[in-house]
């Protein structure tokens, strides 16, 4: 089946994944050399009839996505769980989303469109439930039918977690022959929003782990080898939304920025998200483009509880609140978009910006709020603080953790406080975030929704806490009260691609699309820049 | 002390005081000239520290002035960026912290910072968190100083904590228009440098704050070289005001191993000389020691009497001819003795011949008279002849059993035999010996305790004791008052611990001084009138002779007499030597 009659044929099937695919062939349209003005177009078939006769062999050059193909690509750090329920990072949020759909999905509009529903929740009010009809015919990796009482199993899953707040006010998720009924006080107007969230991802049966993972999405894992920072995918070809066009997807991470330029820069890897940078003034093998997403992932300082007496005080995340210069964040990365902040909430969302004094910090203030407290049961002066040594622990595969937590022992060390750095994969990392076996630790939190409520129910669930403490109430004011994390900042990602690799978009999380990429044509090599 | 040891004393101490005071004079030498040698390493190490810390100010000093140009790549393209589009955009400051860390690496520095309009940093490769901030120091430094470099205390990303380091730091500024730029430029001053001023084991540095905080710490050989007050060079701030200071500590530990090792040598030297001085002392003093033992064997036997032992003369030197005299000397005196012997005898023979014809003279007369008497009044025929008669013949009588008890009495001293030894007991022998005075006589018996048994006739010492009592009570008897006469016999060991001494004492008259030397003389005595013989001292005097004993006879304070029987514990063994 080729590639436009796959997209004719999905269209069809799936009339609500009509706008992506739409935006795609649109997006292919607009890319489509064929389409340019007159002298352009004029220019173009006069190099194609000369092609042509130096190339008597049919054309090469594709004009339509080819199925097929391998695309390598970076994972912005190391996926510490392929568990819908308990991504947080980009990483995360970006693996499970190619593994697992949900019953909605945001598209890049932020809009929402079912995947595994087959239409919007309806409330059947004689009942008191709301229902969700599931699409029919759909199924697993394994190749089990994705029934209600599978979906409904999930969804469980997710009331017992710690992101049970997706499903506020649902007291029992039943399974009704081709549907599921939410039964408890639900508010319809959010529940499909929520539940287009990466952590409402259906999975079958069990939890997963390691590469034992069953999901639904449009590829399927085959090997997760965190020693050779390696995941793979490959297309599932019965997946009911249509099969992706490339047969794999090797997605890696790197432990320097360097090594995934040098991997980009020598044509290893077809998507960067550090550009080319690794070798002064060389031409990269391949041409590239790059292509910008959505200031989405925010990046905190997070707290732990091995010296509650101190990260456990709202005052001392105050205080580093008001020490950080954040303006400094402007600098990281490669290019790609970064919105200092002080609030959980993205600016897209309604978050406020930052103020003029937060991008070089307020020392004097946070020193006033930590000698406020010199009174108290354990004086927070320089003296007391710089005794206890702080960790602030980084994820190792995470390219900027480092940067940023340099910046964060600035501040720090603005207040007296000393501290260190320690590097720690992410799985490791994760363990003594949930063991609370930390001090300070860079985290990053992605969603891909336009909800400021949601982000900061997400915020919430950063801190530890008992579970189920963060369902309900006002998340806002909670935030306020308890500062569970220091925002930094809002980064978007800058993939750089090939030129063969076509299709390539970002959702609203910032993720990037591997279900329409494809491969076009040949690699080109790049320009030469004029002296 | 003996001779022999008395000599190797003195051989060792000629011997050692020479080489002690060639020690002590090589140790000061030594030490003087080890000590100007430490006083120059001392000068030389503070002119290392202060040429280090200014070859580490000039490269610093170097690397601003290279930096603070527009003909400067990296300031150079920061400041076209900034008179370009007139600030810095943040692809130009990505562009900007990747060459930085390169310029800083290159051009060797530790610290390296840019900053713009309003002081913000835009280049901080050293601590990358510190870009975008507000840093006025950089500016305020470089309009202070000019590029003269200062030195100051930063702060710099290790790979996990911010540390805080000395370094050495210069400041420029740059202009271009209206853009001016402000470039500081520093080295950490590290263990380089230390290490350019430590010597193993010899000299150690160190760099510590004002207040006495360690920066940069020493070596494990801090301790042990900082025996001396350490160097210390100051590095200033920009206002002159020590930040820091090195400290240098210079070990004057060669000095002292140097001098305890010529001590050593110059202790061995001696001992070793003191040996060989010693064991050539011994064989001299042997040698030497062997002639004077002849000698003094020689003379303990002239002593003894034995004038036929002769020493050997094995040398010609003066112990030789010592020996030779001595032999000489005992063969004269052999000589003397024989004559001496001859004439002590004759004048014994004349004396007792003497005595014997005093004593036999005594009574001649009585009987002549008599016998004229009787031829007198027989010729006259007196009428009182038979009366006469019988009273001359009786008076004839006694004098000739005078005569007869005085010839028995020198016959019996003549032929006294000579003492048959054994192992006696004196205590037991002196108390069975006077038993028969007891009640009689006022005698004290003072047994002394833990005699030993000594060689002796039993039956002549108890001839002894019974001789000497019997004069005790004659002369106790003489007393004024004779009940308060008290004879007092004692037995004790002898102070040399080699004889046995048996004294008896008596409170009577005592002794005239003019009488001392004859009481022991045959025939000599005060008691004729008493019939006293005068051979009872005389044979006490010849059985403790015959012993190898001595007697001596003192008088006691107050009054009496007092008699020391001196007896050998073995037969033989003469009382002199103890003496010696």
């Amino acid at each position: 089946m080729s590639g436009r009659a796959g997209v004719a044929r999905l269209s069809a099937e799936a009339p609500w994944r009509g706008p992506a695919r739409a935006g795609l062939a649109a997006r292919l349209a607009r890319k489509a050399p064929w389409r340019g003005p007159a002298r352009a177009r004029l220019a173009l078939a006069l190099a194609l009839a000369a092609v042509c006769a130096a190339r008597c062999s049919a054309a090469r050059a594709e004009t339509r996505p080819r199925y097929g193909g391998r695309v390598e690509a970076a994972l912005l750090g190391a996926p510490a769980t392929i568990d819908p329920v308990q991504a947080r990072s980009h990483a995360e949020i970006s693996l499970v989303g190619l593994l697992f759909d949900g019953l909605y999905r945001l598209d890049e509009l932020g809009g929402v469109a079912p995947q595994l529903a087959a239409g919007p929740p309806i409330l059947d009010e004689a009942r008191g439930v709301v229902r969700i009809p599931l699409r029919p015919g759909a199924i697993f990796h394994d190749g089990s039918a994705i029934t209600s009482a599978a979906v409904a199993a999930s969804l469980e899953r997710v009331r017992a977690s710690e992101v049970a707040w997706i499903l506020s006010g649902v007291t029992k998720v039943n399974a009704e022959g081709d549907a599921i009924a939410l039964v408890g006080a639900v508010d319809l107007a959010t529940l499909a929003q929520r539940l287009a969230l990466p952590q409402a991802g259906i999975v079958a049966r069990a939890a997963p782990r390691g590469d034992a993972v069953i999901g639904s999405g449009p590829f399927s894992l085959t090997s997760l080898r965190r020693r050779e920072r390696t995941i793979r995918l490959v297309a599932f070809d019965d997946y009911y939304g249509g099969r992706p066009y490339l047969d794999e997807v090797v997605l890696r991470w790197f432990d320097s920025p360097d090594g995934e330029v040098r991997r980009f820069e020598v044509g290893s890897s077809q998507i960067s998200l550090r550009g080319v940078t690794a070798f002064a003034g060389a031409q990269p093998k391949f041409a590239a483009d790059a292509v910008d997403g959505p200031a989405a992932v925010l990046v905190f300082v997070g707290f732990g509880a091995r010296h509650a007496d101190v990260t456990g005080r709202r005052e001392v995340r105050a205080a580093l609140d008001l020490a950080l210069a954040r303006g400094g964040f402007s600098a990281l990365g490669a290019g790609e978009q970064v919105i200092p902040t002080r609030s959980v909430v993205p600016p897209q969302a309604g978050g406020a910006a930052l103020e003029p004094w937060a991008r070089v910090g307020d020392v004097a203030a946070a020193l006033a709020k930590l000698h406020a407290l010199a009174s108290g049961a354990r004086p927070l002066t320089g003296q007391a603080l710089a005794r206890d040594r702080l960790e602030v622990l980084i994820d190792d595969s995470r390219p900027d953790d480092r940067e940023v937590a340099e910046r964060v022992l600035r501040a720090l060390d603005k207040l007296g406080v000393a501290a260190s750095i320690s590097a720690l994969s992410s799985t490791e990392l994760r363990a003594r975030v949930d063991r609370g076996a930390c001090d300070l630790w860079i985290g990053q939190l992605a969603a891909p929704v336009n909800d400021a409520a949601t982000w900061r129910q997400l915020a919430l669930g950063m801190a530890p806490a008992p579970r189920g403490a963060r369902q309900g109430g006002d998340a806002a004011r909670r935030l306020e009260l308890e500062l569970p994390i220091v925002p930094l900042y809002f980064r978007g990602l800058r993939a750089s691609h090939r030129t063969d690799v076509r299709g390539l978009t970002f959702d609203a999380s910032g993720r990037l699309g591997f279900a329409d990429l494809f491969l076009f044509g040949d690699p080109t090599t790049p320009r030469r820049k004029r002296p | 002390m003996k001779l022999r040891g008395r000599f190797i004393l003195t051989l060792a101490l000629a011997a050692l005081v020479p080489i002690a005071v060639a020690a002590v004079i090589t140790r000061e030498v030594v030490a003087r000239g080890l000590r100007e040698d430490y006083v120059d390493d001392r000068r030389n190490v503070e002119s290392t520290v202060r040429r280090e810390v200014q070859r580490l100010s000039t490269l610093v000093a170097e690397a601003v002035q290279s930096l603070a140009s527009s003909s400067n790549w990296m300031v150079g393209g920061l400041l076209r960026e900034l008179v370009t589009r007139g600030a810095v955009g943040a692809d130009y400051q990505r562009v900007l912290r990747e060459q930085g860390r390169s310029v800083m690496r290159g051009l060797s520095l530790d610290v390296l910072t840019i900053t713009g309009a309003f002081d913000e940093v835009l280049v901080s490769p050293h601590f990358r968190a510190a870009t975008g901030e507000a840093d006025p120091a950089v500016a305020a430094l470089s309009r202070a100083t000019n590029g003269k470099p200062v030195f100051a205390l930063d702060k710099v990303m290790n790979q996990a904590t911010v540390e805080t380091v000395l370094v050495a730091k210069a400041a420029l500024g740059v202009r271009d228009g209206d853009h001016a730029l402000a470039v500081a430029a520093g080295r950490r001053l590290g263990a380089d440098l230390l290490a350019a001023v430590r010597r193993d084991g010899r000299v150690d540095a160190r760099v510590v704050a004002p207040d006495g905080a360690i920066l940069l710490p020493g070596t494990s050989q801090w301790s042990a070289l900082a025996r001396e007050p350490a160097i210390r060079v100051p590095l200033v701030d920009r206002s002159g005001a020590p930040v820091a200071y090195i400290e240098a500590v210079v070990s004057d530990g060669d000095l002292d191993r140097v001098l305890f090792n010529v001590t050593l040598a110059s202790a061995v030297l001696a001992l070793l000389a003191l040996g060989v001085v010693v064991l050539i002392g011994f064989l001299v003093a042997r040698s030497l020691a062997r002639d004077l033992d002849s000698l003094v064997q020689g003379s303990l036997a002239a002593a003894r009497g034995d004038l036929d032992h002769r020493v050997p003369v094995r040398s010609r030197d003066e112990v030789g001819a010592v020996a030779s005299a001595f032999n000489f000397m005992m063969e004269d005196l052999r000589t003397s003795k024989d004559r001496l012997v001859i004439a002590e005898r004759i004048a014994a023979w004349q004396e007792i011949a003497r005595r014997l014809a005093h004593e036999i003279k005594n009574p001649l007369t009585p009987i002549q008279m008599a016998m004229d008497t009787l031829r007198k009044t027989w010729k006259k025929q007196h009428p009182s002849f038979e009366e006469i008669f019988e009273e001359s013949t009786s008076t004839v009588l006694e004098e000739v059993d005078r005569l007869k008890r005085i010839v028995t009495e020198f016959s019996d001293f003549a032929r006294m035999p000579k003492p048959e030894f054994a192992r006696i007991d004196v205590n037991d022998a002196v108390t069975s010996s006077l038993s028969l005075y007891q009640g009689s006589t006022p005698l004290e018996l003072r047994p002394g305790p833990g005699l030993p048994a000594i060689d002796a006739d039993r039956r002549q010492l108890a001839q002894v004791l019974l001789n000497l009592v019997e004069n005790a009570r004659d002369a106790i008897a003489q007393r004024a008052d004779p009940a308060g006469g008290k004879i007092s016999v004692v037995t004790r060991v002898g102070e040399a611990g080699d004889r046995v001494e048996v004294i008896v004492e008596d409170n009577g008259p005592g002794v005239p001084a003019d009488r001392k030397e004859k009481v022991f003389s045959p025939y000599f005595t005060t008691k004729e009138h008493k019939g006293g013989t005068g051979l009872g001292l005389a044979i006490v005097h010849r059985i403790v002779s015959d012993h190898g004993g001595r007697i001596s006879l003192t008088n006691v304070l107050g009054g009496g007499a007092r008699f020391t029987v001196e007896l050998p514990l073995r037969n033989g063994t003469a009382l002199l030597a103890s003496r010696i």
